[in-house]
C-alpha cells in the first residue's frame, strides 16, 4: 500500500491509498488520468503539492503537475 | 447508483449492528467455510464481515448458517489477489471482526444494461482469470472534510483477456473472488471504452457521496 496526499491550494489535502496490488505506471495513473483522482476532487489544474511515503511516485505525481513535492513552509 | 444491498451494506458498516464481534474455535474449516462450536448464530448475521482465523488469515463472510460461515477465500494479507492463502487448521481460534468488510474492489463488465436498484451483482461481470480486466482492490482518496470519497481503478488488458471488448459498466464489492460478496454500487459509465489490444489501459472513478 502507498499513500500520498495532493495539496489544494485552500489547504485541504486529498489522501490516497493506492492498493499494494498497483503497478508504479497504474498507481500514477490513477491520480493523474483525466478520468482519475485528482481530477475527481478538484476543479484546480494540479495540487499545490504533493507528498507520498515513496519518493518515486511524488516525483513522478510532482513532475507530471508540475507542483512541489513536500508542503510548503513546513519545518522538519 | 447505489443499489439496495449497497444501503444495507453501508448501515451495517457505519452502525455495526452486530458488533462486538465474536470469537470461538473452529471445529472444522475448508477453502470457504469455518464451522463453529455449537449453533451460536442467526442465519446471515455475519454477512459481509470478516472472519479472522489463527491470526494470520482472513475470509469475507458471504453468508452463514446457525454454525457455518461461508467465505470467499482465505485471504493472504500481502498478496490478497494471489492465490488463496492455505486453509487455517480445523481447530483454529477465530475471531469475527464487529464491523463490516470494506466496498474496496471493482468490477467491470461490457453488458450496458441500466443499474439497477435491486441488482445484487454485475451482470456478465470479467472474471478471465489471469486476465487484467478482472476485479481489483481499488484506490481510495478523500478530501479533508468532503462528503464524498472516490474509489479508482486501473486496468490494463493482457494476453489472457478476450479483445476486442467495450467496457460499459462498473461494481463495486467487499471481496476481490469475482462474481461474489455484496455490490455496493453499480454505474453505467458516462462513455464505453474500447479496449482492443494487450496493454491498453481504463482509468475509471467512482465517486461516492455520502
Amino acid at each position: 500500500m502507498a499513500l500520498v496526499k495532493l495539496g489544494h491550494a485552500d489547504g485541504k489535502v486529498t489522501t490516497v491509498t493506492i492498493p499494494l496490488t498497483r503497478t508504479f505506471r497504474e498507481a500514477v495513473r490513477d491520480i493523474i488520468h483525466a478520468d482519475g483522482v485528482w481530477r475527481a476532487h478538484s476543479g484546480d489544474p494540479s495540487p499545490a503539492w504533493v507528498e507520498s511515503d515513496i519518493e518515486q511516485l511524488a516525483t513522478a505525481i510532482s513532475e507530471h503537475f508540475s507542483c512541489p513535492v513536500g508542503q510548503p513552509n513546513r519545518s522538519v | 447508483m447505489k443499489v439496495n444491498t449497497g444501503q444495507d451494506k453501508q448501515a451495517l458498516a457505519l452502525a455495526g449492528a452486530t458488533s462486538p464481534g465474536y470469537t470461538g474455535t473452529a471445529t472444522a474449516t475448508s477453502a470457504t467455510t469455518l464451522t463453529a462450536t455449537g449453533t451460536p448464530w442467526s442465519v446471515n448475521q455475519w454477512a459481509g464481515h470478516l472472519v479472522i482465523a489463527a491470526g494470520s488469515t482472513y475470509g469475507v463472510v458471504i453468508s452463514n448458517t446457525s454454525s457455518i460461515l461461508t467465505i470467499d477465500k482465505w485471504y493472504a494479507p500481502a498478496t490478497p489477489t494471489g492465490t488463496a492463502a492455505s486453509t487455517p487448521s480445523g481447530t483454529a481460534v477465530f475471531m469475527i471482526h464487529g464491523g463490516n468488510a470494506p466496498v474496496a474492489c471493482m468490477a467491470i463488465t461490457a453488458n450496458a444494461t441500466a443499474a439497477g436498484p435491486t441488482d445484487t451483482s454485475l451482470t456478465a461481470e470479467i472474471t478471465t482469470a489471469g486476465g487484467g480486466l478482472i476485479r481489483q482492490f481499488a484506490t481510495y482518496a478523500h478530501t479533508t472534510g468532503a462528503s464524498t470519497y472516490t474509489l479508482t481503478g486501473t486496468y490494463t488488458a493482457n494476453g489472457s483477456d478476450s479483445l476486442p471488448v467495450v467496457i460499459a459498466k462498473m461494481g463495486t464489492f467487499d471481496t476481490i473472488t469475482p462474481a461474489t460478496g455484496v455490490m455496493l454500487h453499480e454505474t453505467v459509465l458516462s462513455s464505453t471504452a474500447t479496449l482492443t489490444a494487450s496493454g491498453d489501459q481504463l482509468t475509471i472513478t467512482q465517486t461516492v457521496t455520502m
